[in-house]
């Protein structure tokens, strides 16, 4: 009887295993999302249930609207924490390590932290006063975390033009013993011009980065040209980069099949 | 046996007998052709193209119609054209595919302010 019993737990503790191994490997993009979608359905609730009390403030009414309140703000913050997850992901799923960006994944690594504990933290309200006292405490301190999720964005597009350098550098490297020696002056030209524009993609990178970091930037951040100008330069680097990928190819084709 | 005489005495038949013998009868025949001669050869002419057109649609039906099949023209093959890839084709699609527009992901809009507070306008 004992050792049926044991059998039956088997394929009880498989099921456990497979449904948390699936929690843990849902990726970062579905969590946010799955955290935004309960942010939102909770913030109607809440809604309501501060609507009802401001129209009929009853202590019923009262304690409906804080527990609302309570699941929101648990809510709220678990999606930007999922957020700032997805971000870090983002920014390191390529393992570029470009150091000029360090700054924003340690601030996406803080926000996230703060976003949790606030998360965590919210619960401990009990009364309307208790909660007035938490947004306000709150608006104060998230103010640079949500700063960072802004500057996060940019930082993730700057860590995916990186990587496409990384990337087209290692195609070089690996298509230049294939070509015949020595160079043709028509190659030589080639080589020289595709290295060159190379070396001006990875200034203009640098650049993009450290006015990316500058005060003017940083003061900037919460105004709705930062996204457009920030789009600007991205959009500049990809012609470029557009530019040396094709010359690349030239290469390939003229010269590495012949 | 031998045939019996017979003798005409209706007055009508001999004036008939008369007008045959004479030719007599045959005068209005002869006005009525001189003037419908060519319709009626006209006429007798459409009929025998008539019976001429059915009999030569019977005949034909009788004998199947050759079928005429072109002659076979040869499938013309196009000239295989060897379109060489890159390798680097892929990089340039993933560059090519990179949103420019930032903010790339959306940052949601969140509300910082929650609190049983009447909302301020």
């Amino acid at each position: 009887m004992k050792l049926f019993s044991k059998l039956l737990l088997i394929p009880l503790f498989l099921y456990l295993l497979s449904t948390v191994s699936t929690v843990v490997y849902a990726d970062a993009k579905s969590d946010f999302e799955f955290q935004y979608s309960k942010y939102r359905q909770n913030y109607i609730e809440y809604s309501i249930l501060k609507k009802d009390f401001l129209e009929n403030p009853t202590l019923d009414n009262q304690q409906k609207a804080i527990l609302a309140a309570k699941q929101t703000l648990s809510t709220r913050d678990l999606a930007k924490g999922s957020f700032a997850a997805y971000l870090l992901y983002l920014c390191q799923e390529k393992e570029t390590n470009y150091a000029p960006i360090k700054p924003s994944i340690d601030a996406l690594t803080q926000a996230k932290n703060f976003y949790l504990s606030e998360a965590y933290k919210s619960q401990s309200i009990v009364t309307a006063a208790n909660l007035a006292e938490y947004t306000q405490n709150y608006i104060t301190n998230t103010v640079t975390h949500d700063k960072s999720l802004r500057s996060g964005v940019v930082a993730c597009k700057i860590s995916q033009l990186v990587r496409f350098q990384i990337q087209s550098k290692n195609s070089l490297d690996f298509i230049l013993p294939k070509l015949a020696k020595p160079y043709s002056t028509a190659l030589q030209t080639r080589i020289t011009d595709i290295q060159d524009l190379g070396n001006k993609i990875n200034d203009t990178i640098n650049a993009f980065t450290t006015k990316f970091y500058s005060e003017e930037m940083l003061d900037n951040i919460d105004n709705e040209s930062y996204f457009t100008n920030n789009s600007e330069t991205v959009k500049k680097i990809q012609i470029l980069q557009l530019k040396w990928i094709d010359s690349l190819i030239d290469i390939d084709l003229n010269y590495a099949h012949s | 046996m031998p045939i019996p005489k017979i003798n005409i005495t209706n007055p009508e038949a001999i004036e008939l007998i008369r007008k045959i013998q004479s030719g007599e009868i045959y005068i209005p025949i002869k006005a009525w052709w001189q003037k419908y001669k060519w319709f009626t050869i006209a006429g007798f002419v459409i009929v025998i193209l008539l019976i001429a057109l059915a009999i030569g649609k019977k005949a034909s039906e009788k004998t199947p119609l050759p079928v005429f099949i072109p002659p076979e023209i040869e499938d013309v093959v196009p000239t295989e054209q060897i379109i060489i890839k890159s390798e680097f084709s892929a990089l340039k699609e993933e560059i090519q595919s990179i949103n420019t527009d930032l903010p790339d992901p959306f940052i949601p809009v969140y509300d910082n302010a929650i609190n049983l507070e009447e909302a301020v306008y």
